[in-house]
């Protein structure tokens, strides 16, 4: 029971570190609102790569954060020089190019079966307890850094980037920096995921985790940040795994949960359009 | 011999393949104004999109502080002086307007900002989306005003302000021209003089 409570809260921590990926670039720029899926997805197959090379831990954290933040570079450079409907259909080539390379490469990434991480995965409990809590720790930190001066011009770049301009605010700076805390959020999510599960199949981290991140990230603009967090990635991730687990079949698992997504998407959908009719009006 | 700061020779805008005015050439000193004038669609505000950078298919020369003007690169021509004030209000609509005075690092103009706005009956806690478009327009102006300017870039000035308070801008953007600031400004109608007692250099778009 309690080894269950923990395999569901740390995917729970993984969707968590994954909206903040989604929610910084969103907040100051809704053209990167499928960026994070293609990051995700990119960040987990380098994964694969590099375990069957049997290397350390260590090596990892020095080759694949430089790795995601410097693709989070490329792909804001993308962003720049292209409209948004442009900038989407960019995002999807990259992550259908990843899928491919995956299926077509499946010596090194296991094709459609998945790879096991035995060499990187940790079965220490007290390991998985101090993820649980550091991830919870950055929430809490996060929901503070809202409320500061780098909180309110984030969110200023994202509604009136001209009316950013006009104040002095350099949004170039800023769409950098959200690019890079994108990179780094969601290359942590891939950590917590490798050293958590030890096995990895390609459908937990494609672009269907990345797009689930960003709809948690749409609703996430305005007040009452911290209560929304919690719902929409408990909603959308740690219900999900519950459902893995409980004894209902299939059938009617993929049922409930198809079911509640949808009325969230729709929900998601009412938001989204809000934001979008208020970005014009400025 | 004063510098140029504003120097325009030969600019024309487009807009997709279509010329959005006659080649067009002015300068403006410190202590000058410039307002551009003609009617609806003639590229009024492109030319002042083009001056702020926001506009970048252009041809001919732009100067303003001896730089060109680089899309989304306007805190350059910020931290110089020159302010922007456009025809329709770019704030944040979801912002209290105590929480967007946050952003200003140089906090001493903003007591005089707030006492102007209360007396113009501005709650400093409503959302800046329940404002009319006046009060936007006020609030933007006064921020381009106070903020320790030596450029302002005004696009019509008079819209959807009352006469009193228009008054008041008027003789503050007067005192500002004194003080060796440069005004640059757009209208419909060449009467419609932004300073009363100064020379402004009237500019005249033509078909």
């Amino acid at each position: 029971m309690f080894n269950y409570l923990i395999v569901v809260v740390l995917f729970w921590c993984i969707g968590m570190v994954l909206t903040l990926s989604a929610f910084f670039v969103f907040k100051s720029d809704n053209k990167f609102f499928l960026m994070t899926g293609s990051i995700a997805s990119m960040s987990g197959y380098y994964f694969i790569i590099l375990s069957n090379n049997n290397v350390s831990l260590l090596y990892i954290l020095f080759s694949l954060f430089p790795i995601a933040i410097i693709l989070s570079i490329v792909i804001l450079h993308i962003s720049r020089y292209t409209s948004q409907f442009q900038f989407i259909l960019v995002t999807l080539a990259l992550i259908e190019m990843v899928k491919r390379f995956e299926f077509h490469f499946d010596r090194i990434t296991g094709g459609s079966y998945g790879v096991r991480l035995s060499t990187l995965s940790f079965d220490s409990i007290y390991l998985k307890i101090f993820l649980i809590l550091f991830v919870f720790a950055l929430v809490y930190f996060i929901n503070r850094i809202n409320y500061t001066r780098i909180g309110y011009l984030w969110e200023i770049t994202g509604l009136t980037p001209l009316g950013a301009q006009s104040i002095g605010i350099n949004i170039n700076k800023i769409f950098l920096i959200s690019a890079l805390a994108s990179g780094f959020f969601s290359c942590l999510g891939g950590l917590i995921y490798i050293i958590s599960y030890g096995y990895l199949h390609p459908n937990d981290l494609s672009n269907d985790l990345g797009l689930m991140a960003l709809s948690a990230a749409i609703i996430l603009r305005g007040r009452n940040f911290l209560v929304k967090f919690t719902l929409s990635t408990f909603v959308l991730f740690a219900f999900r795994e519950i459902l893995r687990f409980a004894d209902i079949g299939n059938t009617v698992r993929f049922a409930v949960y198809d079911l509640i997504l949808g009325i969230f998407l729709v929900f998601i959908s009412i938001k989204f359009n809000n934001t979008l009719i208020e970005k014009r009006n400025n | 011999m004063k510098k140029e700061i504003i120097k325009v020779t030969n600019l024309i805008a487009f807009f997709g393949d279509r010329l959005l005015n006659r080649p067009i050439s002015f300068s403006a000193k410190k202590g000058e104004s410039v307002m551009l004038y003609g009617k609806n669609g003639i590229g009024k505000s492109s030319l002042i999109n083009v001056m702020i950078g926001q506009v970048t298919s252009y041809t001919g020369n732009v100067f303003l502080y001896s730089q060109k003007p680089q899309r989304n690169k306007f805190y350059i021509l910020y931290n110089a002086g020159v302010r922007y004030v456009p025809q329709n209000p770019i704030l944040p609509m979801s912002f209290p307007i105590e929480e967007y005075f946050k952003f200003f690092r140089n906090v001493s103009f903003i007591d005089k900002v707030k006492t102007f706005i209360s007396k113009a009956g501005i709650k400093k806690e409503s959302l800046i989306a329940e404002l009319s478009y006046g009060q936007k327009r006020i609030v933007e102006i006064i921020l381009a005003l106070y903020s320790n300017p030596s450029c302002i870039i005004v696009d019509e000035l008079s819209s959807g302000i009352n006469e009193k308070n228009l008054d008041f801008f008027y003789s503050e953007l007067n005192a500002f021209l004194k003080a060796g600031g440069i005004i640059l400004t757009s209208g419909h109608n060449k009467n419609e003089y932004l300073i009363n007692n100064t020379d402004v250099q009237l500019l005249q778009f033509i078909e």
